[in-house]
């Protein structure tokens, strides 16, 4: 009962939070934006601080429970890990929830929709589902974490709802996400009905001792709940709504998004993977590196064809989820390593390039968020540190060196090459070269074309000390976010076996390509 | 081959069988004599007042969805009273001691914060 606790506390803490600014929001004067997202700060620092006490003792199970099927496999199995691996993801989470709030402080004074206190609640408890998800070691919990931060998501999208693009991204968001959440449910329920259980390490142990007699209905199954997760995660052939929705989203709920979604989505398809079907690795492997390949090319090359940036970043996104999916396909040690590094620093380059796009203010007679090619032409003799910091993030999610992207590149590229993959791994850094068409014409743009309205901008403080740390963190990555990394190759996810594709290598400890600089 | 699941097709066929053929049958042999009174639409044989498909108050929709929450959440109580004395029996007797009073009163709690909150928000009066 307490160990359970124990492993739900950083959940506890932001649900509890969010609680908190719901009751004291009764008592608020309204339409202030402070209150809320300075309780939301203290509750997300909190969380930290608990997480990190959680890194001391992780690898705790929670709601340890017997599992009805007599057969192979544990007699109990935990319906969540607190292990290194859910720590770090609900880290580098609450790091995206707490610079959205800040971001959002500022935002809100430009759009009075978003200064509500439901923005920030609403914020939390995703964060809260999220973190769930990253936790989760069952397919049921899985599931309804990522419904509970859909869900949320959902209303955040249509948050300025009387601007039609933002309501059209809700509605697109919705319904497209609610067909995807039928997927991934109808293989949750394939799966059951071929091994009789949805614990994780359970239904890996089945497989396991069935791998030859398997009805090939468990195989449909699999393939579902990989069209699931594959929406939430953005990868081609599901990917579409991915572009309509960031650009009509509000900014900073596009940032969030970006982040937090990406970072729920990757650690629950890791884990659904590598523990729960690994000895099925031989049928899927094929299938995420194509996907892996599909999703750069596709999100890459139309990357380059936008003129709004806020469109721009979401095949970005894209094109990042299959950097990522590279990382899934090299496996449980090395691999995870690597996309839980890459899922940080993702997160502060694309909430540093939002919050900078939002440091830029309202454009234009009807005060419109500065989200087109346009509106950055000679940033630099406008704001120099708006200018700075954009650059900084986008030289980053191209992945130069000696920028934090360079450095998470570098150890997904290890990870492929330490998996036998490296003609994925090559393939990554040709689809890098491509993307430094578009990530570097705003830079350009910024540097050298003259403004179009010479007004100087000034970001607010919250805005500037945002964005400020996030591309601080991303320019000087090689000094400051060595720990980082190596706490990130440490973080190991309970239950994986070093068994399937990449079976002895993978599982061989110390082989820490992570460990060393690049 | 008896698969397990050939009773299933083979009661799914009977049903949807059973439903074409009585309609059809209905449907071929049955007398017509259609007039304004009969195709109009069925209010539990009142008259009708306007026509079946209107627009329906959009705050309808916010008390039907509140209504399902509340209502649904409470389904929850009662397998928790129905199981209460072996919850609240003594951790030594394999129950939960107060833990079974206490998570209860977490659970009727969120539900309690939930209810003012809506309630505070104004989504009960209907104007």
């Amino acid at each position: 009962m307490l160990s359970d606790l124990n492993a739900f506390l950083p959940v506890l803490t932001l649900v509890v939070t969010a609680l908190a600014i719901m009751v004291a929001d009764w008592f608020l004067p309204e339409g202030d934006p402070r209150p809320p997202a300075t309780l939301a700060v203290v509750g997300l620092s909190a969380t930290g601080a608990v997480l990190a006490r959680g890194w001391l003792v992780a690898d705790t199970p929670a709601f340890v429970h017997a599992v009805a099927r007599p057969g192979p496999g544990p007699a109990e199995a935990a319906m969540v890990w607190h292990d290194g691996f859910g720590v770090f993801a609900g880290a580098v989470l609450v790091v995206a929830a707490l610079l959205t709030v800040l971001l959002g402080l500022d935002h809100a004074r430009r759009r009075p929709a978003l200064a509500r206190a439901e923005h920030v609640v609403l914020v939390l408890l995703a964060t809260a589902a999220m973190l769930l998800v990253a936790m989760a070691n069952d397919l049921i919990l899985v599931f309804l974490g990522i419904e509970t931060f859909s869900i949320a998501l959902y209303v955040l999208a249509g948050f300025l709802r009387e601007e039609r693009p933002s309501l059209e991204a809700a509605m697109k968001y919705f319904v497209l996400g609610a067909f995807a959440a039928g997927f991934l449910l109808y293989g949750i329920a394939l799966v059951y009905a071929s091994t009789g259980t949805t614990n994780l390490e359970v239904v890996a142990a089945i497989l396991a001792a069935e791998v030859h007699s398997l009805p090939r209905v468990a195989y449909v199954g699999l393939g579902l709940i990989l069209v699931g997760l594959g929406f939430k995660v953005a990868a081609v052939p599901f990917h579409q709504w991915t572009p309509d929705v960031y650009e009509g989203a509000p900014t900073t709920v596009t940032a969030f998004m970006s982040a937090a979604t990406k970072t729920a989505a990757f650690a629950a398809l890791m884990r659904v993977l590598w523990v729960g079907f690994a000895p099925l690795a031989d049928a899927w492997v094929p299938l995420v590196t194509g996907a892996a390949v599909l999703t750069m090319v596709v999100g890459n090359l139309s990357a380059l064809v936008q003129v709004d940036l806020k469109r721009m970043l979401g095949f970005s996104a894209v094109a990042h989820a299959g950097y990522l999916l590279v990382a899934v396909a090299a496996g449980p040690a090395l691999g995870a390593s690597a996309l839980l590094f890459y899922l940080l620093v993702y997160a502060l380059m694309n909430l540093g390039a939002f919050g900078a796009l939002l440091a830029i203010g309202p454009v234009g007679p009807e005060g419109r968020d500065a989200t087109n090619l346009r509106d950055l032409r000679g940033l630099w003799t406008r704001s120099p540190g708006v200018a700075l910091a954009l650059a900084v993030c986008l030289i980053g999610l191209t992945g130069l060196p000696p920028t934090a992207g360079f450095m998470g590149k570098w150890y997904i590229f290890m990870a492929a090459v330490d998996a036998d993959l490296t003609w994925l791994a090559a393939v990554m850094v040709l689809a890098s070269v491509v993307s430094a068409f578009y990530y570097l014409r705003p830079v350009a743009l910024m540097f050298v074309a003259p403004p179009e309205d010479p007004a100087v901008v000034a970001p607010r403080r919250a805005t500037a000390v945002a964005v400020g740390v996030a591309a601080a963190l991303v320019a000087l990555a090689m000094v400051v976010l060595g720990p980082v990394a190596t706490a990130a190759t440490g973080a190991s996810m309970a239950g994986a076996s070093p068994d399937g594709l990449h079976g002895a290598r993978a599982g061989e400890p110390g082989s820490g390509a992570l460990s060393g600089a690049p | 081959m008896l698969d397990p699941y050939t009773p299933v097709l083979i009661l799914g066929a009977l049903g949807v069988g059973l439903g074409v053929v009585v309609i059809a049958l209905s449907f071929v042999i049955g007398p017509r004599a259609p007039s304004p009174v009969k195709e109009a639409t069925y209010e539990s044989g009142l008259t009708p007042i306007g026509p079946g498909r209107r627009r329906v108050p959009v705050r309808y929709y916010l008390v039907a969805t509140l209504f399902i929450l509340f209502d649904i959440e409470v389904i929850y109580l009662y397998p928790y009273a129905v199981r209460f004395r072996q919850l609240a029996a003594p951790v030594e007797a394999g129950g939960q001691g107060v833990g079974a009073l206490a998570s209860m009163g977490v659970f009727v709690g969120v539900l309690l914060l939930g209810f003012v909150y809506v309630w505070r928000k104004g989504a009960l009066e209907w104007d």
